[in-house]
């Protein structure tokens, strides 16, 4: 475990929330290629956006749990006010 | 038999109309949007008690305000769209002090734990995935297990697709600590991704 591959990790994540430095994009290209364990962090952090949204947009449909039904009725209430 | 065919057509788009006002009414939002809604919530904020708290909040909200929703959009893209701005404004109002977790040194083995084996599953098409209730299972649990800051900043990153700029403003946190904080979360939901669905081959 080199001390670079923490720097990696973190700039692998900070490039999916703003704009590197061309110093940290080479820095970036360079060890993910020599480095397998960070060439795979990588693809897991792409993975890992995907899955993400994929979650929040079929979430209303498929994520387990419902209102419960009490709270449906609290709520009907409300509405008639 | 043109004729009759001219009145079915007629009964098929009234009824189609009839419809339409019926999914619009207020009387049935509850049962056509409350669960949808409720998911939506639960998935970011992990308390059900609030999470319904906020869908009740978004249709008041929604009842007061429904002049403004002019078709366009589909009623539930509008109802989703008020709940994102409930969620967001409790956000602002309770604020979660940023601890030491959310901004402490790497520690690279933490983070790099298991991934030199990429298992295949990563790949798996993200649609099949959130066709699997265990899946979910699992992904509710890692997001529970994030500290509360870290879970903020991400879903409205990941799931909402916020930028830095708005996240950090609903937050109050600098740009470069947002930053860590969404390295932290990212990386504590990749290894526990990692070891309880994909690293897992049962």
């Amino acid at each position: 475990m080199k001390s670079s591959c923490t720097e990696t990790a973190r700039l692998l994540s900070e490039s999916r929330d703003r704009r590197l430095s061309l110093r940290e994009r080479i820095h970036l290209r360079f060890h993910v290629t020599m480095c397998r364990m960070c060439h795979v962090y990588a693809r897991q952090l792409s993975a890992l956006s995907r899955i993400c949204n994929a979650a929040s947009e079929h979430a209303p449909d498929c994520c387990p749990g419902k209102l419960p039904e009490d709270r449906k009725a609290r709520i009907r209430e409300a509405m008639k006010d | 038999m043109g004729s009759v065919a001219g009145v079915n057509v007629a009964v098929a788009a009234h009824m189609a109309l009839e419809h339409e006002k019926q999914a619009i009414d207020p009387k049935n939002w509850v049962d056509e949007h409350g669960d949808a809604l409720f998911r939506f919530a639960i998935l970011r904020v992990r308390n059900e008690e609030l999470a319904a708290d906020l869908v009740q909040d978004t249709f008041l909200s929604a009842l007061k305000a429904r002049d403004g929703f002019r078709g366009g959009s589909t009623l539930r893209t509008w109802l989703t769209g008020i709940l994102k701005h409930k969620i967001i404004d409790h956000y602002r109002k309770n604020k979660v002090e940023i601890v030491e977790t959310d901004l402490a040194g790497d520690t690279p083995m933490a983070i790099l734990q298991h991934a030199p084996a990429l298992s295949p599953r990563w790949d798996e098409a993200p649609s099949s995935l959130v066709e699997s209730r265990e899946f979910w299972t699992v992904l509710s649990g890692c997001l529970s297990k994030l500290p509360e800051a870290q879970r903020r900043a991400f879903t409205l990153r990941e799931f909402d697709g916020l930028d830095s700029d708005e996240i950090r403003k609903v937050l109050e946190v600098t740009p470069t600590n947002l930053w860590v904080i969404l390295h932290r979360a990212r990386a504590g939901l990749r290894r526990c991704l990692e070891t309880n669905w994909f690293g897992n081959e049962g």
